[in-house]
């Protein structure tokens, strides 16, 4: 229904939308052998536009050949521009001239024309200079005015020198990027403690710094009519499933949004389900968590100004996989993770269970307990689905609050939340204990996922089987989590089925889930996947470390 | 996997103690005898289906006894099948008034559980098969633990003697457990749908083989806990043994524990019956409204299961005395009738298929 109604929705603004933006009128346009005509398309463009500057000098002290630069202010660094572009340039031009001019007789000249691809004769300055003088380590040629004004928005400085239609292009990048720091929502004790930043190449280089094998790809795409955001498909060539890569591929080609502020956008747009109560991309500020995932099989998505980078195809295991279960000890990851799925279970049904024992099922309550309980419950003027159901509230108000608060005022909102709201709730006799530590104990367990979506669905899928379990007791839970089956069964993130390995049931890959298997058990990578270089080590491993135990015994 | 939750989802609940009321202490050789003898459903289905490949049983009825006599044996299949869900659900919507939800009146119960399963059915084939592959070790775990842990309360002198009145009763009743075991014949609805269709004989061999071996083990445990008199006159044994079960102050309240489980597996069945339901209806009714037939289907389903049976009494008593002979004709004589034919069709060799 949700859907018809979106669709309804959208086909009635279709009519009335304009067309989007695009600044690109002059699109097909060369730049032209005069200058003059350069400078005024490019001033043209960047009219308004306080930060682009045009510095204008003459190459050639005797020829005076005119030139300019352009570049933004606010994307360069002043010292490179000076030191590294525009020294060499205005002070060795001429002399670099003059000594080519003498030393190439015309032959060498023929060679050196068709090495590049300028098509002029050698001895050009732009040639020169790109070859000899700019010390930039990303310089390049180009030919459009548009392709001017996208290299001097992408952080490049470009140069347009008179008489030759084209331009040189170098990097000049030059602005603040956040420090690598430890990622805030994903912290760990032992491990690698570097995150993403906000920075696409900051953040391909930590992965880069893990996988140094050439099949490790990373495919640029751009997204958004109007921002422009650099998207980086990664993953390693052969471990991957090529029709994933190629599905992910064409999902982002398929974007049409003029801005994409963060990774989320472009998750929500190549999501499988348009609404699902369960994250279908997993995202990650760890690099070594989606190295891993890389490793496994699966493609991270970098999006440039995001630190959070997306993971696709994302299975309902993955995202109860913290980094840390394979940096400790098999034995203590396996017992975190077992202690995990056991929070999963706390959170979903800790309250409703409660309700629905004290409500409907009382046979469930030992005797000696329901004596005190009863008794407490005597004076309290709520029900205990009503009870439980509005504790849950007042919990999330005061994690809503605690998430938009600064940090200093965070300290008193959460003393007053949990002192005055728990205690002197309790002894107003408004509420029951019980309560009160049934919604302590679930909001922990909310809290123990490595990833916080799951926890916000299972929040909210929390408060429907309190609903169910205050209206049928126990069966009432088991009719919803019956729904929620049905629902995570036919979920796909990327062909991939949301519950393998479990179902559908692949034993091997069991390895990996409620428990960790030690490294060297652990040779294939999961199956489900679908990529086609399953083996991780060698089998033999296994074999010997259980002969070497065979031989101690 | 999936015929086996068919078979022991409702089966648990039902056969110790229908069998227990007429075959006394010897109600556990029944189930062992209906589960060798629910073979032959086995194989009649999936022999039929080897002869049709890709076709389900309403689309190869007209096949084999003409148009219209096909087309009037699909819907009876059809009708069959809806009576079965209908059933199912009725048992279930007992069994809860009886177990967890006292005095909750039925309707309710049947309208969630209705709503429920179409909603997985609608799903397809495909997620109900990976909701039991994710049950399954669930509800089988919970089947055994709460028959292990009552073994030590069992007697085993309740079973003595042994075929105190020689095998005949044994064998009149092995037809009241065989209807549980016949609902292997969705196969004839479930065949084409399967990945690797020549497998399906080995494969539903095991189902039917541990669904044989567990419900036996159900059956002893439940006699022997409560014995056959006791057992006959209750309506779900298994659940009153899985009460008895105390150990100290420990481990108590077995069955709450044990009847989430169950009742999965009884919505996976139910699904599942709802889907082949809703399939065969398309394939013999018409193809042209498919959310209307689904809908339809639901509301006859919730309707019959609400209305159709007044009590309790009268749902053992159908289950016993009618429900027996329909079921044999669809799960056994209709499907052989039909093999026979196609069989002798070949030999003349003017089969068409």
């Amino acid at each position: 229904m949700f859907d018809q109604l979106i669709t309804r929705i959208r086909s009635k603004n279709i009519g009335k939308e304009n067309p989007l933006l695009d600044e690109r009128s002059q699109a097909g346009e060369h730049l032209s052998s005069a200058i003059g005509h350069n400078r005024q398309a490019l001033q043209q463009i960047f009219e308004k536009c306080s930060d682009i500057s045009f510095r204008e000098f003459q190459l050639h002290s005797t020829k005076k050949i005119k030139a300019f630069i352009v570049y933004s202010d606010s994307l360069c660094k002043p010292e490179i521009i000076n030191d590294a572009i525009l020294k060499p340039i205005m002070l060795e031009v001429s002399a670099r001239k003059k000594d080519l001019q003498t030393k190439t007789d015309p032959s060498m000249n023929i060679g050196l024309s068709t090495d590049t691809h300028l098509a002029i004769n050698a001895g050009d300055i732009p040639d020169i200079i790109l070859q000899h003088l700019l010390t930039n380590y990303k310089a390049d040629t180009l030919s459009l005015i548009s392709e001017a004004a996208d290299a001097v928005l992408e952080d490049n400085l470009v140069l347009i020198i008179d008489g030759y239609p084209i331009g040189i292009k170098a990097s000049v990048q030059g602005y603040n990027i956040r420090q690598i720091n430890e990622p805030t929502t994903e912290p760990n004790i032992r491990g690698p403690r570097d995150g993403f930043v906000e920075n696409i190449g900051t953040n391909l280089s930590l992965l880069r710094r893990r996988i140094r094998t050439s099949r490790l790809k990373a495919e640029n795409m751009t997204v958004g009519t109007l921002s422009k955001t650099k998207v980086n498909i990664c993953y390693i060539q052969g471990v991957a499933n090529e029709k994933v890569v190629t599905e992910v591929k064409s999902r982002i080609e398929k974007i049409t949004i003029d801005n994409v502020l963060d990774s989320s956008y472009i998750e929500e747009f190549i999501s499988d389900e348009p609404i699902s109560l369960f994250p279908l991309v997993q995202y990650t500020e760890r690099p070594d968590k989606a190295a891993a995932s890389l490793f496994e099989g699966r493609i991270a998505i970098i999006v440039d100004n995001s630190p959070s980078v997306l993971i696709v195809p994302c299975t309902f295991i993955a995202l109860i996989q913290a980094s840390e279960d394979y940096y400790y000890s098999a034995l203590f990851g396996s017992f975190a993770r077992i202690g995990r799925f056991m929070a999963i279970n706390i959170a979903l049904l800790v309250p409703a269970i409660t309700v629905a024992a004290f409500s409907i099922n009382q046979a469930l309550i030992p005797i000696s307990l329901l004596n005190t309980v009863a008794g407490a419950r005597e004076s309290l003027p709520l029900p205990i689905s009503m009870e439980i159901f509005l504790m849950e509230l007042v919990f999330e108000l005061l994690r809503e609050a605690g998430v938009r608060l600064p940090r200093t005022v965070g300290q008193a909102v959460s003393t007053v939340g949990g002192l005055v709201i728990g205690q002197a709730a309790v002894d107003a006799g408004i509420v029951s204990p019980t309560s009160v530590v049934v919604v302590g104990l679930t909001a922990i367990a909310s809290f123990t996922f490595p990833d916080y979506n799951v926890g916000t669905s299972i929040r909210i899928i929390r408060f429907s089987l309190i609903i169910m379990a205050s209206v049928f007791g126990i069966v009432g839970i088991i009719f919803g989590l019956m729904i929620l089956l049905t629902h995570l069964c036919s979920l796909r993130s990327f062909g991939v089925p949301y519950l393998s390995p479990i179902a559908p049931l692949t034993p091997q890959d069991l390895k990996d889930t409620v428990i960790r298997v030690p490294w060297w058990a652990m040779f294939t990578r999961p199956r489900f996947f679908g990529g086609k270089e399953p083996l991780r080590s060698d089998a033999n491993q296994l074999k010997q470390k259980l002969k070497k135990r065979r031989n101690k015994k | 996997m999936l015929l086996f939750i068919v078979m022991t989802s409702t089966a648990i609940l039902f056969i110790p103690g229908l069998t227990a009321l007429t075959a006394k202490q010897n109600a556990w050789l029944v189930s062992l005898g209906a589960g060798i003898s629910s073979f032959g459903v086995l194989i009649i289905s999936t022999k039929l289906a080897q002869r049709f490949p890709g076709l389900t049983i309403a689309e190869y009825l007209p096949l084999i006894v003409g148009k219209i006599g096909g087309k009037v044996l699909a819907v009876s299949y059809f009708l069959f099948f809806t009576v079965l869900n209908i059933l199912v659900v009725r048992e279930t919507s007992e069994f809860l008034t009886v177990s967890a939800l006292f005095g909750t009146p039925g309707i309710p119960i049947n309208l969630v559980f209705v709503l429920i399963c179409w909603y997985s059915a609608q799903k397809g084939i495909e997620v109900i098969v990976r909701m039991n592959q994710f049950i399954l070790p669930l509800f089988v775990f919970a089947y055994l633990m709460a028959c292990i842990l009552a073994i030590p309360k069992a007697d085993p002198s309740s079973l003595l003697p042994i075929l105190e009145d020689g095998i005949s009763p044994v064998m009149q009743n092995i037809w009241i457990p065989v209807q549980w075991y016949g609902e292997i014949a969705v196969l004839l609805m479930l065949i084409p749908l399967m990945n690797k269709p020549q497998e399906v004989l080995r494969k539903a061999s095991y189902a039917v083989i541990s669904a044989m071996l567990l419900l036996t083990f159900g059956s002893l445990t439940v006699l022997t806990v409560l014995g056959a008199d006791v057992a006959g006159q209750m309506i779900f044994p298994i659940w009153f043994t899985a009460k008895t079960i105390e150990y100290g102050n420990y481990i108590q309240r077995v069955e709450l524990l044990a009847l989430p489980l169950w009742l999965t597996g009884i919505m996976v069945k139910s699904s599942l019956l709802f889907y082949v339901t809703i399939l065969a209806a398309r394939q013999s009714v018409g193809r042209k409204h498919p959310k209307l037939i689904a809908a339809s289907v639901m509301v006859i389903v919730f309707s019959g299961a609400s209305f159709l049976i007044p009590n309790t009494m009268a749902l053992l008593e159908f289950l016993t005395t009618y429900w027996p002979s329909v079921s044999l004709l669809f799960e056994v004589v209709l499907p052989l009738l039909l093999l026979a034919i196609t069989l002798i069709r070949k030999k003349k060799g003017g089969c068409r298929q």
